[in-house]
């Protein structure tokens, strides 16, 4: 089951690639894209039902298994096959991607109805999932690396799929190099893993650990323990997948692409490809207390900036996106503290509302004629009431909200991060706290300025508004239930029973105690997110909710600040001043002196002149040293071919 | 294989090709319509003659035992009576992959070698059929001397290749290529015949382990001759300055061979200066790392800063062969096979870019990246692969590359983790460049009418770069059969090249 829940998204995408260069350009045949349209939602289906089987396999029947594939690589010690692992985390993967994708597929097909390219799209979508299917089940890390840059790669396309436009291409590409940065980061540590374990195998490594646990290495200058370089390493390669603090740039930009991109891709998987990875290989990860600290800063200090960003952002894809990455600091927050499951649980629960949140955000930007801008919006709930709820309930959801899934997840996390009783897991429960407040005030922000208030748009778009198609809103349908029944249902993944759970999958040290202890936390500490949530949507309200000039006056009065902020803290700039920019400098440099100056002009002018002057000077020939050289050589081959063949008797 | 000496068959099956065109071969008939000049006499001998010369070599591949580590096929015949040179020629696991892949880039080149205004066609034959004998002899070859011979019998094709048929600057640039390749050799000859002075014998398999009866002193300067001479034909850096501009000039179907098929700086290194002095390669690894390094660091850089598309992909290649050059004197299993993965597999995807590039040119006559864009627009197929190429040059996992990449970062991260940064840089770097080739040149909306008017592949286009491609992917997913014919005698020469460095 687990080979048609991984393979049948390819197959789709084979056959609905060939479709497309079988006859690239449909030319006003608006109709024969059914067939490629057609077998991406069939595989995705077929896909669903096979993580669906996978999935009961692991959490009823508890299974762990890795299904052999065949040699990938095999060079001296080094062994690696493909392989499909399944356990209880991949299972729960599996879950999300497959359901998620399939919502996606289905909804894709209302959304990219009037583009050409629409074969294209859903032969990319089934690649993407393809590549996270086997990321989620990979035994090795190679095979994890594979789906990690396949992933990276389908990515890329997608950001890029409008590639006629030149921000779309420049996002895509700055997609990939960022995240190639993380990955010269996931790589070096792929290379150490080999070279302290002699394996990339997941099961082996996690055997050997004991036996590396104490080595240290010298690396600039400083000794290290091998375990933490390691960790440090590949966390390096999630920062920059999962968008952490410093490698996250990428990601607002991402926005380019198509919704149902952002929705499915940098919303509820991809993005979540490094807190999976984290989780997966805890048993490394639980070795070295440095790096689960640094875990816990980044993703909290993740969680409280992207929030503010997201205050003053007036794209609507853009504040989502900023809320995504909000949402992946709070999940890298609590991996930090050990809580490996709750991490995972407010993944999976996030990947359900935040789609739907994207999902909706589509639907709105579909109506107001490709608008994106918030300020040109408002008073949109007559016209879209479907969207208009359900962007309530994914709202909900995301700021906390009881009984929604994210009061269950998001909250959880904050617990942990309070019982664990270190320094930096109360830095982290701080700002996190902090962060939940922003995150409804920016949700409700964008409710009331996108639903409620005056309409800004021009008469001619005014008309235009409309509800989505039902192609498009009854696949927000599975979301919205996800959003409002999944944090209960799936609580069992952190309740009493967490240990029991999560046995086979995730590794915790016995020592780590943030899960054991969450049920002796103050009842203030629980409930004070809920509460803050819960006045954030109040002053929302108060700032945009009613007509008032307080907004204007307080963004007068701290302009500074929203300056700040709404420019994402300058790092772009920065990076571009540092690196981008002289990157380029640089290589014109070499170029003008070293290349063109000393090793053209001074080497090989100087030294041809002085070997033609030679060469005058001798009068050995009038053509010149080569042609006769060349002629001499040919001569000698000739000679020395039939001596050897007379020699030899032939 | 069937009592035939069928090295020598593989070895000499193109010169005799060159003479069948010599004697029957004609000028005419290139100008059809279609690009495929089908009614030329000496063009149809020249594509005969080299695919049999690749079916040749699949059966030697056929009849290749993987689990040797030692030269199978092995000819050995007396060529001079008073000194002890013969012709010898045998193959093994890291020679048979560049004879493979040679054989194979060779039909490409001649079945792209000719455009509608192309002239001498005849004489454009003979060269390619003269360049695949010395090519394969270089790889064959398992006598110094011998391996000498064709190893100086390339440069005049080569040179002959760029100078007639290239363009622009085409003379200088020959003229470049020759005198840098010259004078590197020159080195090896003084090596090679001190060696045959002091040992009597420059039999390659006589040789292997018998060499350390020299002082060290002598070691090191016979693997300063062979070394250099291999590393202006690697290139390494600051050694490379020939190779911009012999690879922009020369003709689409010279630059795939020089890219593509030509490994021997590699070969070489591996053969001889690796092979052979084992003690030096230990000891002075660290300058060749450094070396190698600056050339991936420096190569990608000049990258990012060119205009020119054609000599963007050129500093591509120092690039990565500055990777494969780490590999090899990372000196363990991992890193060698990583080098010659990585070179047979990016001599595929240099194969396809080049072409790509070429057919480029052919419409546009210029290699400016300006002169591009939105190419998707008119010729989706032609955009495809191309972006398959890309992907595959910056080593994205699924394509064959990365399976060599991959391979010489943990070989070298045994070694040293400080040259493994400098080697992973690469993966980075080459993104920015490639991508950004990739979006100039494809990508964006239609910018010129001029592209417009571009058909997309023709169908003999499709059937060569369709194969490209499958090979590409089947080999980043299934690379064993490629790793396989290497494993016996990569772990022969690594456990040769660990007993000497333990020993000293």
């Amino acid at each position: 089951m687990i080979t048609l829940s991984v393979f049948s998204p390819f197959i789709a995408f084979i056959l609905a690639g060939l479709s497309v260069l079988y006859a690239p350009s449909l030319k006003g045949k608006e109709n024969n894209d059914t067939f490629a349209v057609a077998i991406t939602v069939i595989g995705m289906i077929l896909s669903l039902i096979g993580s669906i089987s996978v999935a009961y396999a692991t959490f009823v029947h508890n299974i762990n298994a890795t299904v052999h594939v065949f040699t990938w690589i095999s060079s001296g010690d080094l062994h690696i096959s493909w392989e499909l692992h399944f356990d209880k985390l991949t299972g729960i993967m599996l879950l999300l991607v497959s359901t998620v994708s399939l919502l996606v597929h289905i909804y894709s097909i209302g959304y990219m109805a009037h583009d050409t390219s629409r074969r294209r799209f859903m032969s990319y979508l089934s690649l993407f999932t393809f590549f996270m299917l086997t990321l989620v089940t990979s035994a090795n890390i190679l095979q994890l690396f594979f789906g990690w840059e396949g992933v990276g790669v389908s990515s890329y396309l997608l950001i890029g799929f409008w590639f006629k436009k030149t921000s779309a291409n420049n996002a895509s590409i700055k997609a990939f190099v960022v995240n190639r940065c993380g990955d010269f980061f996931f790589t070096l540590g792929i290379a150490l893993i080999f070279v302290y374990f002699h394996t990339l195998n997941l099961k082996e490594i996690f055997t050997q650990i004991p036996k590396v646990v104490d080595t240290h290495t010298m690396i600039f200058g400083s000794q290290i323990n091998v375990i933490t370089l390691i960790c440090l390493l590949l966390f390096g390669g999630a920062m920059a997948k999962s968008a952490q603090l410093g490698l996250h740039t990428w990601l607002a930009d991402a926005m380019e692409g198509p919704t149902p991109v952002s929705a499915l891709i940098h919303a509820a998987t991809m993005v979540t490809a490094g807190v999976f990875m984290v989780a997966r290989l805890s048993p490394l990860f639980e070795y070295s207390q440095v790096v689960l600290n640094l875990i816990v800063i980044i993703g909290a200090l993740t969680a409280f900036l992207a929030a503010t960003v997201a205050v003053t952002q007036y794209d609507i894809k853009k504040i989502i996106a900023y809320s995504t990455m909000s949402q992946l600091g709070y999940m890298f927050a609590s991996l930090g503290v050990s809580a490996y499951g709750v991490g995972i649980y407010h993944l999976f629960t996030h990947g359900f509302f935040k789609a739907l949140l994207f999902l909706c955000a589509g639907c709105v930007i579909h109506a107001v004629s490709d608008e994106q801008d918030i300020r040109k919006m408002g008073g949109l709930y007559k016209a879209l009431p479907i969207t208009y709820i359900f962007m309530w309930v994914g709202n909900l959801a995301l700021a906390g909200i009881p009984p929604l899934a994210g009061y269950f997840s998001k909250d959880k996390i904050l617990e942990v991060l309070w019982s664990s009783g270190s320094v930096v897991g109360h830095f982290g429960y701080v700002l996190g706290t902090l962060a939940a407040f922003l995150t409804a005030f920016y949700s409700w922000r964008l409710i009331f300025m996108v639903f409620h208030g005056e309409c800004k748009l021009s008469e001619e778009e005014q008309k235009h508004v409309h509800e989505a198609s039902p192609i498009m809103w009854i696949p927000l349908i599975p979301l919205v239930l996800g959003a409002i029944c999944l944090g209960y249902i799936a609580s069992s993944l952190v309740g009493e029973h967490y240990s029991e759970f999560w046995q086979h999958a995730i590794f915790t040290l016995p020592s780590h105690k943030a899960v054991a202890n969450v049920e002796d936390i103050p009842l203030i500490i629980k409930t004070l997110p809920s509460m803050l949530a819960v006045l954030g949507i109040v002053l929302a309200f108060l700032l945009y909710g009613i007509k008032s000039n307080i907004a204007k006056n307080l963004k007068k009065k701290l302009s500074l600040i929203f300056a700040l902020l709404a420019n994402k803290y300058y790092i772009d700039e920065i990076y571009d001043v540092i690196f981008t920019n002289n990157i380029f400098v640089l290589g014109k440099f070499l170029k003008v002196t070293i290349e063109d100056f000393i090793l053209e002009n001074i080497l090989i002018v100087r030294v041809a002149n002085s070997i033609s002057a030679l060469a005058k000077g001798l009068k050995t020939t009038q053509s010149g040293f080569i042609n006769h050289y060349a002629f001499v050589m040919c001569l000698g081959l000739v000679v020395i071919v039939s001596w050897l063949f007379i020699e030899g008797g032939l | 294989m069937f009592g035939l000496p069928i090295l020598s068959l593989i070895i000499f099956l193109p010169i005799v090709g060159a003479i069948i065109i010599a004697i029957v071969g004609r000028n005419d008939g290139v100008n059809d319509d279609d690009h495929v000049p089908y009614k030329n006499s000496s063009y149809l001998i020249a594509v005969l003659t080299t695919f049999v010369s690749f079916i040749l070599a699949l059966m030697v591949w056929n009849g290749f035992d993987n689990s040797l580590s030692t030269m199978q096929f092995m000819e050995n015949i007396r060529w001079f009576s008073d000194i002890n040179v013969s012709y010898t020629v045998g193959v093994d696991g890291i020679s048979l992959p560049f004879v493979l892949l040679g054989t194979f880039v060779m039909p490409i080149a001649v079945l792209f070698s000719i455009k509608k205004d192309t002239k001498k066609v005849k004489e454009l034959m003979i060269s390619l059929l003269v360049l695949e004998t010395s090519m394969l002899g270089i790889f064959l070859a398992n006598d110094l001397v011998l391996f000498y011979v064709f190893f100086e019998a390339m440069l005049v094709p080569v040179f002959l290749l760029i100078g007639i048929w290239g363009s622009g600057d085409k003379v200088k640039a020959g003229l470049k290529f020759f005198l840098y390749s010259f004078l590197g050799s020159l080195f090896m000859l003084v090596a090679i015949i001190y060696i045959l002075i002091t040992q009597e014998t420059t039999n390659f398999t006589h040789l292997m382990g018998s060499l350390s009866v020299l002082t060290y002193k002598e070691q090191l300067m016979l693997f300063i001759g062979f070394t250099i001479s291999f590393a202006v034909k690697l290139p390494m850096f600051p050694v490379h300055a020939w190779q911009p501009d012999a690879y922009e000039k020369a003709p689409s179907s010279a630059t795939i061979i020089l890219g593509g098929a030509l490994k021997m700086g590699v070969y070489g290194l591996i053969r001889y200066s690796f092979s052979l002095f084992p003690e030096v390669a230990h000891e002075y690894a660290m300058v060749l790392f450094v070396l190698c390094g600056i050339g991936i660091v420096y190569g990608s850089l000049v990258a990012i800063a060119q205009k020119n598309v054609k000599r963007m992909m050129v500093y591509a290649t120092l690039a990565h062969m500055g990777l494969v050059g780490i590999g090899i004197f990372s000196g363990n299993q991992q890193g060698i096979e990583g080098a010659i993965f990585a070179t047979i597999t990016h001599g595929l995807t240099a194969v396809l870019l080049f072409l790509l590039i070429g057919s480029l040119f052919d419409r546009f006559k210029t290699y400016n990246i300006d002169a591009f864009g939105g190419i998707v627009n008119q010729t989706p197929r032609y955009a495809f692969v191309f972006m398959i190429g890309v992907f595959a040059s910056v080593g994205v996992p699924g394509t064959a590359p990365f399976v060599g990449e991959i391979l010489t970062f943990i070989g070298i991260a045994q070694v040293n983790i400080y040259v493994t940064m400098i080697a992973i840089l690469s993966v980075v770097l080459s993104v920015c460049y490639m991508l950004y080739m990739f979006k100039h040149v494809i990508l964006g909306a239609v910018s010129k009418d001029a592209i417009n008017a571009l058909k997309d592949l023709s169908s003999l286009e499709l059937i060569v770069y369709a194969v490209l491609v499958l090979l590409i992917v089947f080999f980043g997913v299934y690379p064993a059969p490629l790793l396989k014919i290497m494993d016996a005698t990569v772990h022969g020469i690594v456990s040769n090249y660990l007993i000497h460095i333990v020993s000293v």
